[in-house]
């Protein structure tokens, strides 16, 4: 290329690059007039456009370091039939490498075994016997193993490739590298899964033995696996005596009740050598330390480390080295009398902990199950708020006999607010989403085994169903509307009236597992297949009659199908095409499109994505491939047309949009949660994606933003407040809508959508038959709660914006920042003779006032009958961020920009005092309705309750990962409610405990 | 660009500071294991300069220049490091290794260090400047302001070439990839 050449590309480059994807095509037209092969080069240039962004953006040194660490030994590209992708780490098993398993098309995580420890032939056997006793463990927690082989005396495991972080990775903070801890509700999840698997392998008489945060991975979805069971042995490299059979049932004592079998035996008989210490030493049990006999409570001990080091952020055992651990550990002997900052963890979870931990093991769980149980159990009860009352005293000294400690306990008794993140719809993945054909309906399935309808307008929740007893994969509606198909894990596929929203037929054909189910073009047949390691079919039903029509065989690929729209040929996604009125081959493997493919809606093009990351595009005619892009790093799970054809959108770690028409990369659509799914809205102006953590997100195609998650809000919560009834709570939000929901049953009865901007204030009317809300430009909304819409709109003029809104007990005035306004009609109302524009939060005393806080640190007071300001005064040097009234109207709290929280009274007016700090801007402050308490949050990340009578910090609430921006008291002051950055509405319910039970 | 003489023996007592700073960074992540702790890599090489800058006699007519020089000597080293490395692991034998085959080797690798020496070189032929911008910012570990400063060209410039750098040397890198699989 020449100078002049490039300078000329690049002037067009430069400014095409600053021009919306859109206009770039008719400016190029433009521009390079006849010139076609400059079109086309800059055309190619621009294509990288995506990559680019994260292209040599990581210092090189970097790059480098992570190649000089690869193994200098040889590792070729394909191993038998395994191609290797890249390598993932190094652990004590040798090399791990992500690679691709070409007969099944699946991804495997392979494990190289190192050389040194593959020339001990006796360990090599070892190996083998060992792993496979732990790939015969068949349990969703724990890692399955694929295949264990040897290629040119390299040793290698294939397991399944598990997407996900470890749980060392979870407890370390990705900003600040510091360790962090894990929601409480997340810990006892974790454990319990871990607990789970830990179970189903001592059944087996496999003992993990190195239980440790590295080996624990956390799928996105929230599913953990147990890696390298049984597998810690091998790293020693001495081999001892071993053990005499029949001792096993003892030391295990699990409450199997069968003898293992002797194959099973002859692995596990090698297990447990006397005089070895292995493991990992900060995580391993005393017995493990001083190289004793080893049984299931060793790891029920190394899950307590565990357990505690979640709930805490802490190490228990920080020693690196096994003996540095081991004389901690008998140094600090157990963690009975110690504190080791379990706090703020509920008792009863305290007492787990603690059991887990007892030194000697006898006083442990004597199994998992006993653990699992005990676990469950808690979790209930914190979850469901079931009370225990004590009746007397008697009982209670019965309990904990008296002791001096007891006496103690007596005497403080604990406040505790348990937390709750409010959520809708799916609880775990959400594997497909599918519109009814008018638009009207959207159907989700997902991990959580439930198939939820709903109203995609309202973006409510219309029903739930929950007949299938399995992950349900795959929902297709019929092009009549009249039913649609749901297929699950439990091998059914269950039709549905769409009408009725009931369940109208099951149908079991399969035999495993379906993963995919489509309705043709005219909806007379209905296809579903399975796409399992052992079975792959396909089954065609009439859908008049429901009868099976015929059995196909399914390709290669696990994947879907799709019809052609000659109605009466399938294509499936290895390229084989049938024709379903013969069942014979039309062509075989005409093209490879990837495993999950779909057709465009005038037929002439396929698209596919597949195991990959790939997306292919094929010409339909021919058929031949006519573009290919490597565009995702994980496997492809979804790809979908536009109904107008002008758009596709394929699925994995991301979204991404192609414009359809020209097979060209438009914009990636980002979300912290992996893709399962994509579906556009019948009319092309919505993308619907669903995602590991239940969430299903509704994207804007003409704008490429997001519109809205169907779970929770979709941008930071500006506002909360209760009915007066106590039974609502409506959350007010960035993303444009206000959310109303059921406090008890927790789930969301209304998303209110007709605010242009972020949503700042909420607020209830005193009747509860009502609410309004106000927004970054000031418009008033005035929401009727019956019918869910808009009652009323208030427009201010231009340049008008608000932060808070206040309701007058009358329910007739509304007050914003620059003004109150008559509700009836409309009218503005200014402040005579007051700096009210610069209020940010107001409020109304019972007795007709309105008080105003304002930015320059004063407390303004107007009466509402002439909305004359009759009161000003000079509050704190700070702006008045925040502001409460007690229920009595006498006393005020603020929050302000200089950190502190601040209370006064009013009538008569005396000078406010300091009540406490924060650490940054506080947001949000609440009176308690008994006027004895306030909460106070805001940017520093913490709520904080501070008792006004001695003006003491009572206790934090919650644990926040970004800035809290509002708080509200439920009427009874029983409950709290937080909205936040984070975009989590939050509710603590509040109870007294004593010695771990709750008092009320 | 040049260097004054005097400035020569302190940039020679940069090459092996910064192949110990590498082996520490390699040994590194080979403990890793799976624990995810990203690199601080820019601050390391960052205060491997600054240990030279403070360690040489030499007085540095400025900061910059000397960043400047030392991004070049970054690329060559780390360039340097690679193909060794790929020489060991093919036990020996070869004495340069075909650009086909060292992709080949790098299998999927995100980026080919060689690949995009030999591309960069190109570059540098009909765009002397983004050759020098790309060496700053990824070699080099440079900010854009900088690279903005040592060039002496503003902070649009550097991040509006930087841009169009990438791109063409993606597409430079994608069209060998490509050869490659057609190979297959």
């Amino acid at each position: 290329m020449n100078q002049q050449r490039w300078e000329r590309i690049e002037s067009i480059l430069q400014r095409a690059l600053d021009l919306d994807p859109d206009q770039r095509s008719e400016f190029l037209d433009e521009t390079c007039g006849s010139d076609q092969a400059l079109r086309s080069e800059i055309q190619e240039l621009l294509g990288n456009e995506v990559e680019a962004e994260v292209f040599l953006e990581s210092p090189a040194v970097a790059l480098v370091a992570e190649e000089l660490a690869e193994p200098s030994y040889n590792l070729p590209e394909e191993v038998t039939h395994y191609h290797i992708e890249s390598r993932i780490g190094s652990g004590g098993m040798g090399e791990v490498y992500k690679a691709r398993d070409e007969t099944l098309q699946r991804m495997v995580a392979l494990k190289v075994l190192p050389a040194e420890f593959t020339s001990n032939r006796e360990r090599v056997q070892r190996f083998e016997q060992e792993a496979l006793a732990a790939s015969r463990l068949n349990h969703p927690n724990i890692i399955t193993i694929f295949e264990i082989t040897s290629v040119n005396g390299s040793h290698l495991i294939a397991e399944e490739f598990v997407e996900g972080q470890t749980l060392r990775q979870m407890l370390i903070d990705p900003a600040t590298k510091k360790p962090q801890k894990l929601p409480i509700e997340r810990a006892i999840e974790i454990t319990t899964q871990i607990a789970a698997a830990i179970k189903a392998a001592h059944t087996a008489w496999i003992i993990h033995r190195d239980i440790k945060p590295e080996n624990i991975m956390i799928r996105d979805d929230g599913l953990v696996k147990v890696l390298d069971f049984g597998i810690a042995k091998l790293n020693h490299a001495e081999d001892g005596e071993p053990e005499k059979s029949g001792t096993r049932k003892d030391q295990l004592n699990n409450t199997s009740p069968s003898l293992p079998s002797s194959s099973s035996q002859t692995s596990v008989n090698q297990l447990t050598t006397p005089g070895m210490i292995m493991g990992t030493a900060s995580y391993m049990s005393p017995e493990q330390a001083r190289g004793e006999h080893l049984d299931g409570r060793s790891d029920i001990f190394s899950l307590g480390i565990l357990f505690h080091e979640m709930v805490t952020g802490q190490r228990l055992f920080a020693g690196t080295t096994g003996v540095a651990a081991l004389q901690a550990a008998e140094r600090t002997q157990e963690l009975g009398s110690r504190d080791a900052g379990l706090g703020h963890v509920p008792v009863e979870l305290q007492r787990i902990i603690r059991k887990m931990l007892r030194w000697n093991r006898d006083e442990r769980y004597a199994s998992a199950n006993e653990l699992l149980d005990d676990l469950q159990r808690v979790k209930q009860r914190l979850e469901t708020r079931t009370t225990r009352r004590i009746v007397g005293l008697s009982g209670l000294v019965a309990v904990v006999g008296i002791t001096l400690t007891a006496i103690a306990a007596l005497l403080s008794v604990n406040e505790v607010w348990e937390e709750k993140i409010l959520s809708d719809g799916h609880t775990a993945a959400v594997r497909r989403a599918v519109f009814s054909p008018d638009g009207r309906l959207l159907i989700s399935c997902g991990e959580d085994h439930q198939v939820i309808v709903w109203d995609f307008a309202r973006r409510e929740r219309i029903k739930t169903l929950t007949d299938h007893t399995g992950v349900v994969n795959a929902v297709s509606f019929s092009p009549d509307g009249k039913w649609f198909a749901t297929a699950g894990e439990d091998q059914s596929v269950i039709i549905w009236d769409a009408l009725r929203l009931e369940r109208a037929h099951v149908l079991r054909e399969h035999g495993a597992p379906v993963r995919t189910i489509t309705f043709s073009p005219y909806g007379h047949m209905l296809a579903a297949s399975s796409s399992t390691d052992a079975i792959r079919l396909t089954v065609i039903w009439d859908t008049d009659t429901w009868r099976k029509i015929r059995t196909l065989p399914f390709g290669q690929f696990y994947g879907n199908h799709a019809f052609l729209k000659n109605n009466r040929w399938l294509v499936e996604n290895a390229g084989t095409i049938w024709d379903l009125n013969t069942g014979d081959i039309i062509a075989e493997r005409v093209v490879p499109l990837g495993n999950w493919i779909a057709i465009s809606p005038d037929g002439r093009r396929w698209a596919g994505v597949h195991s990959n990351g790939r997306v292919n595009f094929v010409d339909a005619a021919q058929p031949e491939m006519v573009a290919s892009h490597k565009v995702h790093h994980d496997h492809g799970r979804s790809v979908e047309f536009s109904q107008d054809g002008r758009w596709l959108a394929s699925a994995a770690e991301r979204v991404i949009l192609w414009d359809a028409t020209n097979l060209t990369k438009v914009v990636p659509l980002e979300y912290d949660s992996i893709v399962w799914s994509v579906t556009f809205s019948p009319d092309s102006r919505w993308l619907v994606s669903t995602h590991g953590d239940g969430s299903i997100l509704i994207w804007n195609v003409a704008q490429r933003e997001l519109a809205a998650n169907l779970k929770q809000h979709s941008g930071g919560i500006r506002a909360v407040a209760f009915s007066p009834d106590g039974k609502r709570l409506a959350s007010a939000s960035d993303d444009h809508n206000v959310m109303v929901w059921n406090v008890v049953g927790g789930y969301k009865e209304a998303v209110l959508a007709g605010h242009q901007t972020r949503v700042t204030a909420v607020a209830f009317s005193p009747d509860g038959r009502w609410l309004a809300s106000t927004d970054q430009d000031g418009v008033i909304i005035q929401w009727d709660l019956m019918t869910r819409s808009p009652q009323r709109m208030i427009t201010p003029p231009e340049g008008a914006y608000s932060y808070c809104l206040a309701i007058s007990p009358t329910g007739k005035h509304i007050a914003l920042t620059n003004a109150v306004y008559e509700i009836e009609t409309g009218r503005q109302i200014i402040i005579a003779g007051s700096p009210w524009s610069h209020v940010y939060s107001a409020v109304f005393t019972n007795d007709g006032k309105l008080i105003g806080a304002t930015d320059y640190g004063e407390i303004l007071v107007a009466d509402a009958a002439n909305w004359r300001m009759i009161e000003q005064h000079k509050w704190s040097d700070s702006a008045l961020v925040s502001l409460s009234l007690s229920s009595d109207g006498e006393h005020l709290v603020t929050g302000e920009d200089a950190k502190t929280v601040r209370f006064g009274s009013l009538q008569p007016f005396r000078q406010p005092a300091v009540i406490g700090q924060h650490e940054a801007r506080v947001k949000a402050v609440a009176f308690s309705p008994d006027g004895q308490r306030v909460a106070s949050a805001g940017d520093d990340k913490l709520i904080k309750l501070w008792d006004l009578g001695n003006r003491k910090l009572i206790t934090t609430i919650g644990t926040h990962s970004s800035p809290v921006y509002s708080i509200a008291f439920s009427p009874d002051g029983q409950r709290l409610a937080s909205g936040e950055h984070d975009r989590s509405l939050r509710i603590y319910s509040r109870y007294r405990q004593l010695w771990g039970f709750r008092l009320d | 660009m040049q260097w004054q003489s005097g400035d020569n023996s302190a940039l020679e007592r940069l090459i092996p500071l910064v192949h110990d700073e590498l082996r520490r960074l390699a040994r590194q992540c080979m403990r890793r294991e799976r624990e995810g702790h990203t690199l601080q890599t820019t601050a390391l090489v960052n205060e491997a300069y600054l240990r030279l800058v403070n360690s040489s006699r030499v007085q540095w007519h400025d900061r910059t220049h000397f960043f400047a020089i030392a991004a070049q000597l970054m690329r060559r080293v780390l360039v340097d490091e690679v193909r060794k490395h790929r020489y060991q692991k093919r036990g020996g034998g070869f004495t340069r290794i075909a650009l086909d085959e060292a992709l080949a080797i790098s299998q999927q690798r995100e980026l080919d260090v060689l690949a995009l020496d030999l591309a960069l070189d190109r570059l540098a032929q009909f765009a002397p400047r983004k050759c020098q911008i790309v060496e700053m910012r990824f070699f080099g570990g440079l900010s854009v302001d900088e690279t903005g400063v040592v060039l002496g060209v503003s902070n649009d410039t550097v991040k509006r070439e930087w841009r169009t750098a990438k791109l063409w040397l993606l597409r430079e890198l994608s069209g060998n990839k490509a050869e490659r699989q057609s190979q297959n």
